[in-house]
């Protein structure tokens, strides 16, 4: 099954105020204001401290592969939120949605991670978080 | 002579009661501090309660602005542990052992472990600064009082907030809701990065969970590697 991208920047009225957030270190590396949907095939879970990254092989609208790096909560959050360390395995299928770092570089800070074949679902930041 | 060892038992018996009379009501004073022991989670994470616009000093307001021109200086992403007040800010249960002569706090993030004197000793006037510094506490009424200075410079939060070596921190814990939460009030007094001391409160829940073991492995950004 080929794995298609879908690129779509949306100005997220998030009701904070920008200026109190702009200097968070999550949003210095990632753009609080655009929303970016991938649907790759998961390479490596980094199930880790400080912060659990999923790597994703996506084909790019050229036909191309490239390699994403998206980002979520440290593992001990994740454990308490239910996300086992052998939940998500390497050739699986998943939709990521997050915000996209601002270099604009393959990277996301996960907000929603799911796994369509049987509705698995990840943990990501919430919406308006800023850690 | 025989009068004399008559009333003897009456006289030990006075001398008995006027003996309680003075000491019992000190006694009242020194019942059992409130207890803090046990595991507990922030209510608040280190989102809420945080200013954005703190008094700071004009050197106090350029660290802010280095940090944010470069937030890679974040030392936990690279899991370098936090400063005393960063970690405070984290996200991550503790578990406090009291006793009498000390509290000790065992933060989840980064194995860190902190101990706070109880026993009257004041702080050393060459101590070297450390992530936690040196920490001593008093009880008033139910409040445990923990006085720190000697932490190493740093920044209070992922979004920064620095503070110098001559940080001296107040923070004011005292139970609420018979004991199932606990509040801090913390105090930060660093006249070098602030005009005047400045405050946050934070409230935290009991824990019913075990702390986890806290592993932190850098992760370079190299994607596919």
């Amino acid at each position: 099954m080929s794995c298609r991208i879908f690129q779509v920047i949306l100005t997220l009225c998030l009701g904070i105020s920008v200026p109190a957030f702009a200097h968070h270190s999550f949003l210095a590396h990632y753009d609080e204001d655009t929303s970016t949907r991938i649907e790759g095939v998961v390479t490596e879970v980094w199930y880790q401290n400080p912060h659990a990254r999923v790597y994703v092989e996506v084909t790019n609208n050229d036909g191309e592969t490239e390699i994403w790096e998206t980002e979520t909560y440290p593992r001990n959050i994740l454990i308490r939120r239910g996300w086992r360390h052998d939940d998500l395995s390497v050739g699986d299928d998943v939709v990521i949605t997050g915000r996209q770092a601002r270099n604009g570089g393959n990277r996301l800070q996960i907000i929603t991670i799911i796994r369509p074949s049987d509705g698995w679902e990840g943990v990501g930041f919430s919406v308006d978080s800023i850690d | 002579m025989c009068e004399a060892y008559d009333r003897a038992p009456l006289l030990v018996l006075m001398g008995l009661l006027t003996f309680m009379a003075a000491v019992l009501p000190n006694l009242s004073f020194a019942a059992d501090p409130p207890d803090f022991s046990g595991a507990w989670d922030s209510e608040t994470w280190s989102t809420v309660g945080w200013p954005t616009e703190p008094p700071y000093t004009p050197a106090g307001r350029f660290a802010q602005q280095a940090y944010e021109a470069d937030p890679q200086d974040d030392p936990t992403q690279n899991c370098i542990p936090p400063v005393l007040v960063h970690q405070i800010s984290a996200p991550f249960p503790h578990e406090i052992i009291q006793q009498e002569h000390r509290v000790t706090f065992l933060y989840e993030n980064f194995h860190q472990v902190r101990r706070v004197w109880l026993d009257g000793r004041d702080h050393p006037e060459d101590a070297y600064p450390t992530l936690m510094g040196h920490s001593i506490g008093w009880w008033e009424g139910d409040t445990l009082v923990v006085d720190t200075r000697s932490v190493e410079a740093g920044y209070m939060r992922p979004q920064g907030l620095p503070h110098t070596e001559s940080l001296h921190l107040i923070e004011r814990y005292t139970l609420l809701d018979d004991g199932e939460r606990k509040q801090l009030v913390i105090t930060i007094d660093d006249p070098e990065y602030y005009r005047e001391p400045w405050s946050v409160t934070k409230t935290y829940i009991r824990f019913n969970e075990d702390i986890l073991d806290y592993d932190c492995v850098p992760r370079l950004h190299l994607p596919g590697k």
